[in-house]
């Protein structure tokens, strides 16, 4: 019983909502105030506190190391308030001449409490204090170091821009306005994250935007309640929004401005994280698993080819191990005489059932795939090697796999990587259609396919179906599903993301 | 009045053209016993007709109010007394599940007799379809689509490939043997007009043209059907009347090329389609029991309902009733009884009522 409720309370119950902290608004005394500040930070190694005296009166320059630009400091702040005559009377006076007509920094925010003190210093900023007033001026002078726009190397293309997002938010904002040259796009800052107080920005198009799907991200966003939020994976339980179990993900993810431009033109909402080149996109629909940037800016008919090819290999991936255990074991009848022949062959030197062979197979692929990802780049070829050496040339002659199922395994590995954003669920589903294959034939495959159907169907991305525009079936949005119509048609009417069928969103 | 969920009634009619077509896909001689099935021919037009003359109560009911279902009516006009009633409707769903499944067992050990557990693959059969249940109609309705462009494709291949093993001389004289024949077809297809029963719950959730899609369904499945029996008979002659399941039959003779064995395709159809129908049957089960019960036993009975069905497999030797001439006209007065007079007694109710509250 004791265990039960544990579990419960574990588990099922929803946390209790933080208590938000009392803020604290800043003394008019520097002395309290720095004081303040080295408590709370306690004593850590890179508050840097600097103590100048300005018209006679003590003033203090609190930074974090490693986070200001030194030189742009020394030239907008230090340099100007402690050779420039600063006029006034009283203090208070003083604080404002400085503010007003001192310090040449571009961005500067006038804060009053240490909540805000402590948000803008660790995004980078300098905090300029003075005796005898009671807030404090926040300059911006981020100087951290962060890597250089460069081309995802998760997202390749052969034509288009190489810019990919990078870590710093504002980076990525920046490239996604300069693709976007409209009034209409808007920015929404907030913070999650208790501890880390991570930026995180909404960004949509306000003339295209649904305004229902935009407060159900808004609601998703202010749900967070994690400690630490480092990357955008963290959000996306939270905007996946229902508990409803899918092995599909509602909630798209790219390195590409101008993929995030071209959704967000649709109505779409961009969900960019500070510290991750990954931004989130919703609601996102299956089909769009299956449309890349390269198509829009390929000939049509070669778009629609290669589409219709990701879609064959999406269900090469996942059917076909099963549906060779299946019908190899059960049903070889259905297979031409001489392939059948190889198989049996095949089968009959090897020491495992067909199902136990391709499993096994596809366990030891999954390993190699998981090293080859985590291990240092110089030792990627040894894997490389043992994996074709070993795995390919040995296991096969020394008769403990046969060649027909190593075939089988290696196209569904090279499938599986043309959908590379659909490999979770694909690794998943293979495994099951093998040993539902090998235990019920292709009988069994097709019930369980049927479900995976279902699942796939009861998905809601922010009250769009998630198969839409298949099923619901919208004949307009089908002009980039099963073919890539050329731009003089896709021009012609643009589609909404709301305006899909079986929507449950009121039309704007 | 609960939030309904919203498909439209193209979808809720290839949700129902799929039900229906899994049972045509196993006529056979199971079914239809010593009845000759080329004068089947002449009994789907008629039946055509006369599913259409069962309908009108439903659909004039729906027309009523077009929010509520018949399970709503009953609540509202005869309230307890009306509670009650919907356990018929229950029953029958549930009915209509125990004979798909009992059709789906006979067809797996007689034309497949796979060198695997029947009993196991029913079981994970109703698991799965418990599930398609439990996620509801919009998902089940969102599936059937893609399942009938499957189902479309397919039976566009199947009339390729046997069109050109027709024989003319297959086809004898209608009516050869007397009109006993058309009769027993009648029943037979009136019987297992399982989807009617099944409009009168779920018209309200679908949005649309419903009278269009009630024409073209019906006439759909009926020229289907009859297309099934001109290719069947065409292709195989008497030899059809001795196959439990002549399509599935029909189907292995089928060249396309060098595509044989298209009785692959007609299986993967075919449980595709069983599949949606007992998702579908159980998620009505479950619709009566939330009226009378509430969702979280919905939820709960749905799972009952799917095991105790799913314990049957292990008995199916006892369950040669279900496919038996008594339950022929078991189910036909069962469909008269839920699709007719329950609804013809609603509508001279509600129209009383009406009338009563202009005065």
């Amino acid at each position: 019983m004791s265990f039960i409720s544990y579990f419960k309370r574990v588990y099922l119950d929803k946390p209790k909502k933080a208590t938000v902290p009392d803020v604290r608004f800043f003394s008019e005394s520097l002395t309290e105030n720095v004081e303040f500040f080295k408590r709370e930070f306690g004593g850590s190694a890179d508050l840097s506190i600097r103590y100048i005296r300005i018209a006679d009166i003590d003033s203090a320059l609190i930074t974090i190391g490693g986070m200001v630009d030194k030189e742009t400091l020394t030239h907008s702040v230090v340099t100007p308030v402690t050779q420039s005559e600063i006029l006034g009377n009283t203090k208070k006076e003083k604080y404002e001449f400085v503010r007003d007509n001192i310090i040449s920094a571009s961005d500067q925010v006038q804060v009053s409490n240490f909540q805000d003190a402590f948000n803008m210093i660790m995004s980078g900023f300098a905090i300029f204090a003075m005796d005898g007033c009671d807030c404090m001026l926040a300059i911006g002078v981020q100087g951290f170091p962060f890597r250089s726009v460069a081309e995802p190397s998760t997202e390749v293309i052969q034509r288009g821009s190489r810019e990919g997002f990078v870590e710093p938010l504002m980076i990525n904002m920046t490239l996604i306005r300069r693709r976007l040259k409209s009034t209409k796009l808007k920015f929404e800052m907030s913070c999650v994250g208790k501890v880390s107080k991570t930026s995180v920005c909404i960004c949509y198009m306000r003339d295209k935007v649904s305004e229902d799907i935009l407060n159900k991200v808004r609601k998703c966003i202010s749900s967070v309640d994690l400690e630490t939020v480092v990357e955008s994976g963290y959000l996306m339980p939270y905007l996946e929004g229902d508990n409803d179990f899918s092995l599909f993900s509602g909630v798209g993810m790219t390195e590409r401005p101008d993929t995030v431009c071209g959704k967000i033109s649709e109505g779409r909402i961009a969900i960019i994280l500070d510290g991750t080149p990954n931004v989130l996109v919703v609601p996102y629909l299956f089909t769009e698993y299956f449309q890349h940037i390269d198509d829009y800016s390929r000939h049509p008919y070669f778009a629609t080819f290669t589409r219709w090819l990701k879609y064959m290999a999406f269900f090469l991936s996942i059917l076909l191990p099963g549906l060779y255990v299946a019908i190899s074991t059960f049903s070889p009848e259905i297979l031409p005489g001489p392939i059948f022949m190889k198989i049996a062959l095949a089968v009959g030197r090897t020491p495992f059932s067909l199902m136990t062979e391709t499993i096994m197979i596809h366990l030891i692929y999954e390993i190699m795939r998981e090293a080859g990802l985590r291990i240092p780049r110089p030792l990627g070829h040894a894997v490389s090697i043992v994996g074709a050496l070993v795995i390919g040339e040995t296991a096969v002659s020394s008769g403990l796999i046969g060649a027909p199922t190593l075939m089988v395994v290696a196209l569904t590995a090279i499938s599986s990587y043309v959908i590379p954003n659909l490999y979770e669920p694909i690794s998943i589903l293979k495994f099951v259609f093998v040993i539902v294959g090998g235990i019920f034939g292709i009988w069994g495959i097709m019930i369980v396919f049927t479900s995976v159907l279902i699942n796939l169907c009861a998905k809601n991305s922010y009250g769009v179906p998630f198969t839409s525009p298949i099923s619901p079936f919208n004949i307009l949005a089908m002009r980039d599903v099963l073919v890539r119509l050329s731009w003089n048609f896709l021009s012609r009417k643009s589609i909404k993301i709301q305006d899909l069928p079986g929507s449950e969103i009121e039309k704007q | 009045m609960e939030k309904r969920p919203a498909i439209s009634v193209s979808q809720l009619f290839c949700l129902l053209f799929i039900s229906r077509m899994v049972v045509s896909m196993t006529y056979g001689n199971i079914l239809i016993g010593s009845s000759d099935i080329w004068d089947h021919l002449i009994s789907a037009p008629i039946s055509a007709i006369l599913a259409w003359i069962i309908l009108i109560p439903i659909y004039y009911l729906f027309v009523l109010d077009k929010k509520m279902n018949v399970l709503d009516n009953l609540q509202e006009l005869f309230g307890k007394i009306g509670l009650g009633l919907i356990i018929f409707y229950i029953l029958y769903f549930l009915l209509v599940s125990f004979h798909t499944v009992s059709v789906f067992e006979k067809f797996i050990f007689n034309a497949i007799n796979p060198p695997i557990s029947v009993p196991f693959l029913t079981i994970l059969l109703l698991f799965s379809s418990c599930y398609g249940a439990y996620k509801g109609i919009e998902a089940i309705s969102r599936a059937s689509g893609f399942i009938f462009v499957f189902m479309v494709f397919a039976m566009i291949f199947f009339l390729i490939s046997l069109i050109s093993s027709i024989e003319p001389v297959n086809y004898k004289p209608l009516m050869f043997g007397g009109t006993e024949s058309v009769f027993e077809g009648i029943k037979l297809l009136i019987s297992q007009s399982s989807c009617i029963p099944a409009m009168g719950v779920l018209l309200p959730m679908a949005k649309g043209n419903h009278k269009k899609g009630i024409i073209i369904w019906n006439s759909g499945v009926y020229l289907v059907f009859a297309a099934l029996i001109m290719l069947v008979v065409g292709t195989m002659g008497d030899f059809a009347q001795t196959q439990l399941f002549p399509v599935y039959t029909a189907a292995g003779i089928g060249k396309f090329g060098s595509f044989k064995h298209l009785d692959s395709l007609y299986l993967g159809i075919w449980i595709s389609g069983i599949f949606i129908k007992l998702s579908l049957f159980l998620m009505l089960t479950g619709e009566g029991i939330k009226k009378i019960w509430g969702e979280q036993v919905r939820k709960k009975s749905i799972l009952i309902f799917g095991f105790l069905i799913s314990l049957t497999s292990f008995f199916s030797d006892k369950l040669e009733l279900l496919s038996s001439p008594f339950m022929t006209n078991f189910l036909i007065w069962f469909l008269m009884i839920i699709s007719v007079v329950i609804p013809l007694v609603l509508i001279l109710v509600k129209l009383k009522k009406r009338r009563r509250s202009v005065i």
